[in-house]
């Protein structure tokens, strides 16, 4: 086996590398992927679901995806109750952005910012120390001093990095964002050593009322290829979260179009988050996943 | 005398200059104007009752990536130039917008319609398809979309309209890459057919490596396509010269079968061959083939093609 940073081909998933999430992303055949590689690490990552967390008009309900991201975060921390989940993470003199994401058709829901936002009073954090940015977090002066973040996005497939999630969600804090996709973003995960966000990013989520599967046209969307699937994937690891929600993605495509249809470009840069920047697990059969509420189509 | 006649020389030959650079800047500014103008014709003054609301938008290759969030490489692998957009509305209706992408040349105009194309022609320009309320279509230089914000019944029809009109006003058709037409078409999947220049747009078709063990680059026209029964990868890559397929074949060996010494075949897995040989300046790669017999049939295939 290769040297696990070094160039990776089509051949060494054939292999059995432990590559699994990706291996599904390009409908190579399961039984392949025998896991033979031992991990040291593993991370918990909670799924939760309601069945009505959306309305007729598709917005999501405040109190019950406050329910939803409390009862995860109790979960997340086998805490007694939610605030003390918070106060796990977060403390009256922090600091703390919650970087949002604000694309037109798949923005982040106003109920999952607001409801971070009370998670974050909770633990103590002042509001005048919270702030809400996606595009201006460069120039967000919470966002500057900030000593905490939380990440949170809507997961979707995207044309360029194959999927769009929680390890692709810092891009604005690069003034570059372009430098981040040679190779079809296969090295986002070097984004998290940015300083500005370096080891300051405490909690993940990953909105998943009603992700994108595929994608068509110049932008990428159609909301025909979208589904209420009514969960959250909550979690520390942003890779770990990210696999978990690229799961489901797959299991969706397959469900949908009756066959392996490969996410294109493959997601790589989950992979690569592991192996190459060590920022997290991917391999789903080393991510210690709880799935709380609603069942049914759960796909995972 | 001498020094008179010297500056003499100078004054006319700044003068000349001059004059000169006049022309060039004025025919350049005018060269622009044109295009826009050009472009802007392109666009319909009316589309069922739905009528221009704003100006026009422009995004040049650095700007594409303010206006398409994330895709905007996939039009810069190719030789993408600017996207003109135009948004229609009409009153309790959902708005029409249209967008015509100048690629540079036809190519590369086809090249990025048929990056995503799923196949199914609505019979506008020279390719085309309408899925999920999307049409677009490529003709001449032009790659075009028109999407309304919701597909409806009357949505529908205006869309496939407005695109009929577009197309008449391009007028022009463009010539297809000349390396597609030596894909052989037997037992070819269509919809499969891509064109493209970079490593990225074969991971993005074919997953092969992480790196460009294939040397792909902007001087380089490839060409892929799938092939029943047993679902083969055939890739045709055209280089500048023979000295860079030489290299470019050296390196795939030793990066992906180097067990396959100089032969270039190898059965990676039971029953799935990959090959690869040069011919001149052009590189024949198999990958996911049934026998190594296939991988022979499909690259002696191409090799027909090639001399003809």
């Amino acid at each position: 086996m290769k040297e696990p940073g070094g160039t990776l081909t089509r051949r060494d998933f054939l292999k059995g590398a432990t590559f699994a999430t990706l291996a599904a992303t390009m409908g190579l055949p399961s039984e392949s992927f025998a896991q033979k590689q031992e991990s040291a690490r593993s991370s918990r990552v909670v799924l939760i679901r309601h069945a009505e967390v959306l309305g007729e008009d598709g917005q999501a309900d405040p109190k019950i995806t406050e329910e939803m991201i409390q009862s995860a975060m109790k979960e997340l921390f086998q805490t007694e109750d939610a605030e003390e989940a918070w106060m796990y993470l977060f403390g009256p003199e922090d600091i703390v952005g919650i970087k949002s994401n604000v694309w037109g058709p798949l923005p982040t829901p106003d109920a999952v910012e607001n409801s971070i936002k009370k998670g974050l009073f909770s633990a103590g954090v002042k509001e005048e120390n919270i702030a809400i940015d996606d595009r201006g977090v460069l120039s967000n002066e919470i966002f500057k001093r900030a000593s905490a973040y939380v990440n949170t996005r809507p997961m979707r497939t995207h044309h360029w990095s194959g999927v769009g999630g929680c390890l692709k969600n810092p891009i604005m804090f690069t003034p570059t964002p372009w430098s981040y996709h040679d190779n079809s973003c296969a090295d986002l995960a070097k984004l998290w050593e940015i300083p500005l966000l370096k080891d300051k990013v405490r909690l993940n989520i990953l909105v998943m009322f009603t992700p994108l599967f595929h994608g068509v046209g110049a932008h990428h969307f159609n909301a025909e290829y979208t589904w209420r699937y009514n969960g959250l994937i909550v979690g520390t690891d942003p890779v770990a979260v990210d696999s978990t929600g690229l799961s489901i993605l797959n299991a969706r495509r397959r469900e949908y179009f009756g066959e392996e249809r490969p996410i294109k470009p493959p997601p790589h840069h989950i992979v690569f988050a592991e192996t190459r920047h060590k920022l997290g697990v991917s391999d789903p059969s080393k991510i210690d996943l709880v799935k709380l509420g609603w069942k049914e189509g759960i796909l995972i | 005398m001498k020094l008179r006649l010297t500056n003499i020389r100078i004054i006319k030959l700044v003068a000349a200059l001059l004059i000169i650079s006049i022309i060039l800047s004025c025919s350049g500014e005018s060269k622009i104007e044109k295009d826009e103008a050009m472009i802007k014709e392109l666009f319909p003054d009316e589309i069922d009752g739905w009528k221009p609301a704003g100006d026009f938008e422009t995004y040049d290759r650095e700007g594409i990536f303010t206006y398409i969030d994330g895709a905007g490489e996939v039009y810069r692998m190719y030789d993408f130039r600017e996207v003109w957009v135009r948004h229609y509305e009409k009153e309790d209706a959902p708005s029409i917008t249209v967008e015509i992408f100048d690629m540079g040349k036809s190519e590369d105009a086809y090249g990025v319609f048929q990056h995503a194309s799923q196949g199914g022609d609505a019979g506008i320009g020279q390719d085309s398809e309408f899925n999920g309320g999307l049409l677009s279509f490529w003709q001449d230089r032009y790659y075009v979309t028109l999407l309304p914000q919701k597909l409806t019944e009357e949505t529908e029809p205006a869309v496939l309209n407005a695109g009929q009109e577009i197309s008449r006003r391009i007028g022009d058709t463009g010539r297809l890459p000349e390396i597609v037409s030596y894909m052989p078409e037997e037992h070819r999947i269509q919809s499969s057919l891509k064109f493209f220049h970079l490593h990225t747009s074969l991971n993005y078709h074919y997953y092969l490596a992480s790196e460009n063990i294939l040397n792909l680059n902007e001087n380089v026209n490839a060409a892929l396509a799938v092939y029943e029964p047993d679902r083969a990868y055939l890739v045709l890559i055209a280089f500048p010269s023979a000295e860079e397929a030489k290299v470019a074949r050296s390196s795939f060996i030793s990066a992906y079968i180097p067990e396959a010494r100089e032969e270039g075949f190898y059965e990676i897995q039971s029953d799935s061959w990959t090959a690869i040989e040069r011919s001149g300046r052009y590189l024949v790669a198999v990958f996911d083939a049934g026998s190594k017999q296939r991988c022979l049939d499909l690259i002696n295939d191409v090799k027909e093609n090639l001399m003809q």
